[in-house]
């Protein structure tokens, strides 16, 4: 079996095991390239049609191509799609320009995330991170427990033997990351052989792409000219650029991203 | 490493990073990401942190103030000819669950030993735990042979005792290999301040590793869920042999004989399915239930209540002769009973213990297990997918075995 075969078997195999474990399953989809990876593994998970809801945590400050990516696919994938937002805050006029960066990801996101999790008592959420986005995502494990105030805390996590998945903890609710294994050049083969609908933010326009995507004023485009996702693969294969380069959040501070993650950050 | 490989055909190689708190696994690991930071596709390392190579992997902030690691990380490379993924993990022995959770992602590992102090009892202790999770190849770095005065003799030395280590535990090391981490001697390049030294350096070592060819070709296809949306359809990992359309399998541990009308796919494809691959399985007969076992008819698994694992005791409450827990094994879940603790040993010097009723953290033993209901099991060296599990105490992974 080729490699990427394999890797999405073992994603399935993940996603099968948690859709075992929990009654009240979702998936957060940022409709980026690793969320809509695993959306297209959920799809073929479940022969087609996707058993439970999928979430999207919106900002409110999403590029309008997004917001297009978004709709047009729920309805093509007949998706049962949640929007979930943090009012409140939106309310009270929280933006990036507002405040510090850890702030207005911790409100509109994180929070956001835990009223959606409160008011639809999902106990399990899966999402698309990936071990090499980030120093601190590459401690993760596939299955990781957070308390009820969210907090994830590194530095004590259970054993995770095999893919034994623990069966019972006392989490408030579970995280569960399919794409653990998979790196950005990995996501962007699996996109190319299997034909996974691709926001045109990461095709470059007039020499600039977006290599990574989320608020439009938080994250910056690269000089590129890859229009194609074959050009995209050549580009990353030569590219000795991280990828997260262009995201404002992680590098206001040292550490943000764990202060950000230990308070339930996706 | 001169060719290039199409990227879906390079093979993956996983490499734990084993031995003692502070030999320098995490520094080895970050040395030879920036060596090979001068590869397309492998991006450089944050400048800022150059000279501390351990800060490319520790990124937590305890981590970086402590100066030690805690958690696994695994850290990925891919060069013209192979992926290398790196599987950092913490030598402080109070974090040996972590390094476990680590070590089971495994294909082939580093034993880091620093010349200055030798094999100490987790460098003995993660070289049991490799052989028992049946990483056979191992290559030994010792470290800081700066500290040593890259001295042959110093290196010959330290060699003879670690070969002897781990022959004892059944490994014979593919390279021992003389090293300074944090300068990049031996790691990457062959180091002309160590002329004595003919042999590879750690990434040719593991440029030599040979990835683990498939075992048994018997079908194991532990039944994971049965879907019922529309056609029930049975879904799982295939751990070993090939199904086609027609096949007729038996299901263990019930004997019942089930014949595969559909192989289920999306988008619809019917081709066999091949071991590794997570499919779906539509069936003729009784429908199996999550745990049970699909196998080729006249080539059955060992279905037994009763049997004896190596077993690794991770949780800090003992683990007691008598004694009612959960045991994990494929998709299995079976209450089982603790009838008997034998050949304990001492993993801090590999010493027999005396005899016990029980076991107790970071002590190995042969454990007979009895199971409310038949289990379905295959030798560790035969199929480890059938020959590993994981023990629950309260939900919670207290301890680990492999059957022998």
């Amino acid at each position: 079996m080729d490699y990427l075969s394999r890797m999405e078997s073992d994603s399935v195999y993940v996603i099968r095991e948690a859709y075992h474990r929990y009654s009240r399953l979702a998936m957060l989809w940022s409709m980026g390239k690793d969320s809509t990876a695993l959306l297209w593994m959920v799809r073929k998970a479940f022969f087609g049609k996707i058993p439970f809801p999928v979430i999207h945590i919106d900002t409110s400050y999403k590029f309008p191509e997004i917001y297009a990516f978004r709709d047009r696919l729920a309805k093509e994938l007949d998706l049962d799609l949640r929007v979930a937002r943090n009012e409140e805050a939106l309310g009270g006029g929280m933006g990036p320009d507002k405040t510090d960066k850890f702030s207005c990801c911790n409100a509109l996101k994180t929070d956001a995330l835990k009223q959606a999790i409160a008011k639809m008592g999902f106990e399990a959420l899966l999402l698309g991170i990936r071990r090499d986005e980030h120093g601190v995502r590459a401690k993760e494990r596939y299955f990781s427990p957070r308390s009820q105030d969210f907090t994830w805390n590194v530095g004590s996590q259970p054993p995770e033997l095999w893919d034994l998945y623990a069966s019972v903890d006392e989490a408030a609710h579970d995280r569960i990351h399919p794409l653990l294994h998979m790196t950005e050049l990995d996501i962007w083969r699996y996109v190319r052989r299997e034909g996974v609908p691709v926001n045109p933010l990461y095709l470059a326009k007039g020499g600039k792409r977006y290599r990574s995507i989320g608020c439009a004023p938080c994250c910056m485009p690269i000089a590129s000219n890859a229009a194609t996702v074959d050009e995209i693969i050549a580009e990353l294969e030569a590219s000795r650029e991280p990828e997260r380069a262009g995201r404002a959040q992680d590098k206001e501070a040292a550490f943000t991203m764990q202060k950000l993650r230990s308070l339930g950050y996706m | 490493m001169g060719l290039v490989t199409r990227a879906d055909e390079k093979p993956v190689l996983r490499i734990a990073m084993a031995g003692h708190v502070d030999h320098g696994k995490s520094t080895l690991i970050g040395r030879i990401r920036h060596e090979l930071s001068a590869l397309p596709g492998i991006s450089a390392v944050d400048p800022s942190i150059a000279g501390n190579w351990a800060f490319v992997v520790d990124q937590l902030q305890e981590e970086r103030e402590r100066e030690m690691t805690i958690d696994t990380t695994q850290t990925f490379l891919e060069t013209p000819v192979c992926r290398l993924v790196f599987i950092d993990v913490p030598g402080h022995q109070e974090l040996i669950h972590n390094m476990i959770t680590g070590a089971t992602r495994a294909d082939a590992a580093v034993l880091v030993l620093a010349a200055d102090e030798g094999v100490r009892v987790q460098t003995r202790r993660h070289a049991l735990l490799l052989s028992m999770l049946g990483i056979h190849t191992v290559i030994v770095a010792v470290n800081k042979m700066d500290l040593a005065d890259r001295s042959e003799s110093a290196f010959r030395t330290l060699e003879e005792a670690i070969r002897a280590e781990l022959g004892a535990l059944g490994i014979s090391a593919s390279a021992t290999i003389p090293v300074v981490a944090r300068d990049g001697d031996n790691v990457v390049t062959r180091s002309p301040a160590m002329p004595w030294y003919a042999g590879p350096s750690v990434i040719e070592a593991l440029g030599d590793v040979e990835p683990a060819s498939a075992g048994s070709d018997a079908v194991r296809l532990p039944v994971q869920d049965v879907y019922r949306h529309d056609a029930p359809t049975v879904v799982g990992r295939l751990l070993s042999g090939t199904i086609s359309e027609g096949d007729t399998l038996t299901i263990c541990p019930s004997g019942d004989t089930v014949r595969v009308s559909a192989i289920r796919r999306f988008p619809e494809n019917h081709a066999p399915a091949e071991a590794g691959e997570s499919v779906g399985l539509v069936l003729d007969g009784v429908l199996p239930e999550r745990g049970a076992v699909l196998a080729t008819e006249g080539d059955l698994p060992r279905v037994t209540r009763e049997f004896a694992g190596r077993v690794f005791w991770l949780a800090s409450e003992p683990l007691k002769v008598g004694e009612e827990l959960s045991l994990r094994c494929a998709t299995q879940s079976v209450a089982v009973r603790v009838e008997e603790v034998t050949e304990k040993l001492d993993t801090a010097t590999l010493d027999p213990l005396p005899a016990a009723a029980s076991l107790r953290s970071m002590e190995l033993g042969t454990v007979r297990i009895s199971a409310e209901k038949p289990v379905v099991v295959e030798p560790f060296a035969l199929l480890p997918g059938l020959g590993r599990f994981v023990l629950e105490r309260a939900g919670r992974p207290s301890g680990f075995g492999i059957i022998p």
